[in-house]
């Protein structure tokens, strides 16, 4: 797994922006270009045949959903230091290579859960119950999987604790509540989730009539469907610790089959809805919420499988001079959308 | 009534009015709150539960807050034209005006929901209790109070309605261990005070009620 971290941070170091800034540095960006390929190339074979599952499954998902991004960034920081394709071929086409060598990672990262008899992908193949019941299972020695699939839980409650923002999964399904670890915890998103795309306010999530998976906003619809009533809690934050009492929670990277958004419920029929995150229209999106609440939202899934959402909590501290950033470490939400 | 519970009930209503004078001078809420149902050593009981306390005078995290001089401001500015269709009608005549709190989260105004957090589960019927709304004591002529939820894509489903005829409801189920909002539709300018009740059947059959409260609401 050490490659993997390595590629990691190499891919990042691309981000510098001074890189971009002038056209000498170009070749700075080619060779750390040609390092992440090369190391993506390492860690594909690798993962061929050591790649168990739990905490390296969660390395290269990591890696694989954050390529596409910092891809996208190196592209931006060529425009801006104004190379083209016909100034530097030989540079854009290591970049398409690097690109395809992301898209080949992300399709092995989806295999490999798949190869786990106890992964979710291999569930949905089962029948939803036993599905369940499988994915209870351990998936190693050092994990096992916590699944939720229906009543109350907060899928992203960000506390500040001892000095520190954190993210967990809050159960309220069991009695008491529970937090759990996202990096285990699967929340699965049930076929009675599926819905036709009504009208053309819903196009962000595909055209109209085509199926759409929705852990709704209201209570009494996720009930009445026997689903996850998903919401994000800020209840563990108490007031005057951030600047403006807000947290940002930030949507990094989504890696999935299909789009993944976060909406609001329109007031009636004929209101555009209010759209707080699209995978399909550039990440990282933001959701900036006010510290000590609770609150609920559409979640919505464009096609059945597996989607991995890196998220991170950040926020100002209020009552430290110059207001520094606290951020919390990425916390990778998984859900299994059941066909 | 004799002369006594006459002058006792007088007393009464007097405390209540000079209380809800003196709270609509301070308590304007702005902020997060729900209508909380707990049950607790055999009580049912019904108030309100606040979170925070941005606005002067109101308790943080109090889950036994009383509505009692407390109301609740609708804002004028919250208007809304009832569209047309059927599944509206319940709301009110397509075209015609309602005010509202907001389902999705509001800020700098009341956002109203409703709370059961604190009834234990595997204990009433089907874990659900019901929110009855027992009478409208006050209200402006021929105004009406409808609770309703919209779904993901803004159709709506009915909760609890005064309106006259069909479209009339007094008496909602709500899931226990549950915290949730809705929108609170007023017909009017003016103010209400709603009387509403909690009640629950335990899996033994017996029926259990709070005491009848009188939730006051605001549309200025």
């Amino acid at each position: 797994m050490l490659a993997v971290a390595l590629a990691d941070d190499r891919v990042a170091a691309v981000r510098v922006p001074d890189i971009a800034l002038r056209y000498r540095r170009v070749s700075d960006l080619a060779n750390s270009a040609l390092t992440a390929q090369r190391l993506l190339e390492d860690a594909l074979t690798q993962s061929d045949s050591t790649v168990a599952g739990g905490a390296e499954l969660d390395d290269l998902s990591r890696l694989s959903a954050q390529l596409p991004v910092q891809i996208k960034r190196i592209k931006q920081a060529l425009r801006v230091a104004g190379v083209s394709n016909s100034t530097d071929p030989e540079l854009f086409r290591l970049l398409n290579t690097v690109k395809l060598a992301a898209r080949s990672l992300s399709a092995r990262v989806l295999e490999l859960h798949g190869n786990s008899g106890k992964s979710p992908l291999a569930a949905l193949a089962l029948d939803e119950q036993q599905a369940i019941v499988a994915m209870n299972g351990p998936l190693s020695p050092t994990s096992s999987w916590y699944v939720l699939d229906e009543g109350h839980i907060d899928a992203i409650d960000v506390a500040y604790e001892d000095d520190e923002l954190g993210i967990s999964v809050h159960d309220e399904t069991v009695d008491p509540d529970v937090e759990r670890d996202p990096a285990t915890t699967i929340m699965v998103v049930k076929g009675s989730a599926k819905v036709q795309i009504p009208d053309a306010r819903f196009a962000f999530l595909g055209p109209v009539g085509t199926n759409v998976w929705i852990l709704p906003e209201g209570q009494p619809e996720a009930e009445a469907a026997g689903l996850l009533w998903a919401g994000v809690a800020t209840e563990e934050i108490e007031a005057g610790v951030l600047l403006n009492d807000t947290v940002d929670i930030r949507f990094r990277n989504v890696v999935g089959p299909n789009g993944f958004s976060l909406f609001e419920s329109p007031q009636d029929e004929l209101t555009d809805p209010a759209i707080l995150v699209d995978s399909e229209d550039g990440l990282p999106d933001t959701l900036t919420t006010p510290v000590g609440l609770h609150r609920h939202m559409n979640w919505a899934f464009e096609s059945p499988g597996i989607y991995l959402v890196r998220i991170q909590a950040r926020g100002r501290l209020a009552q430290v001079p110059g207001n520094p950033w606290v951020s919390s470490s990425n916390a990778v939400l998984k859900f299994v959308v059941l066909p | 009534m004799n002369k006594h519970q006459t002058l006792r009930a007088t007393v009464a209503f007097l405390v209540t009015m000079t209380l809800a004078n003196a709270a609509l001078a301070t308590n304007i809420f702005k902020e997060h709150l729900d209508v909380d149902i707990d049950y607790q050593g055999g009580l049912l009981t019904l108030d309100y539960r606040t979170y925070t306390n941005m606005s002067a005078g109101v308790p943080l995290n109090d889950d036994d807050y009383s509505p009692l001089g407390n109301p609740i401001i609708v804002p004028l500015a919250n208007s809304y034209v009832v569209p047309s269709g059927s599944q509206w009608a319940c709301l009110g005549a397509a075209g015609a005006t309602v005010y509202r709190l907001k389902q999705g989260v509001a800020s700098n105004e009341a956002w109203l929901g409703w709370n059961t957090q604190n009834v234990p589960t595997a204990t009433f019927l089907n874990n659900k209790v019901q929110l009855e709304v027992v009478s409208v004591v006050s209200a402006p002529a021929g105004a009406r109070f409808v609770l309703y939820t919209t779904n993901s894509f803004g159709t709506p489903t009915y909760q609890l309605n005064t309106t006259a005829g069909g479209c009339n409801d007094q008496s909602m189920d709500i899931s226990v261990n549950a915290h949730l909002h809705c929108w609170w539709a007023f017909s009017a300018p003016g103010s209400y005070t709603i009387r509403f009740r909690a009640k629950g059947t335990l899996n033994g059959g017996s029926v259990v009620t709070s005491g009848t409260v009188d939730y006051q609401f605001s549309v200025q």
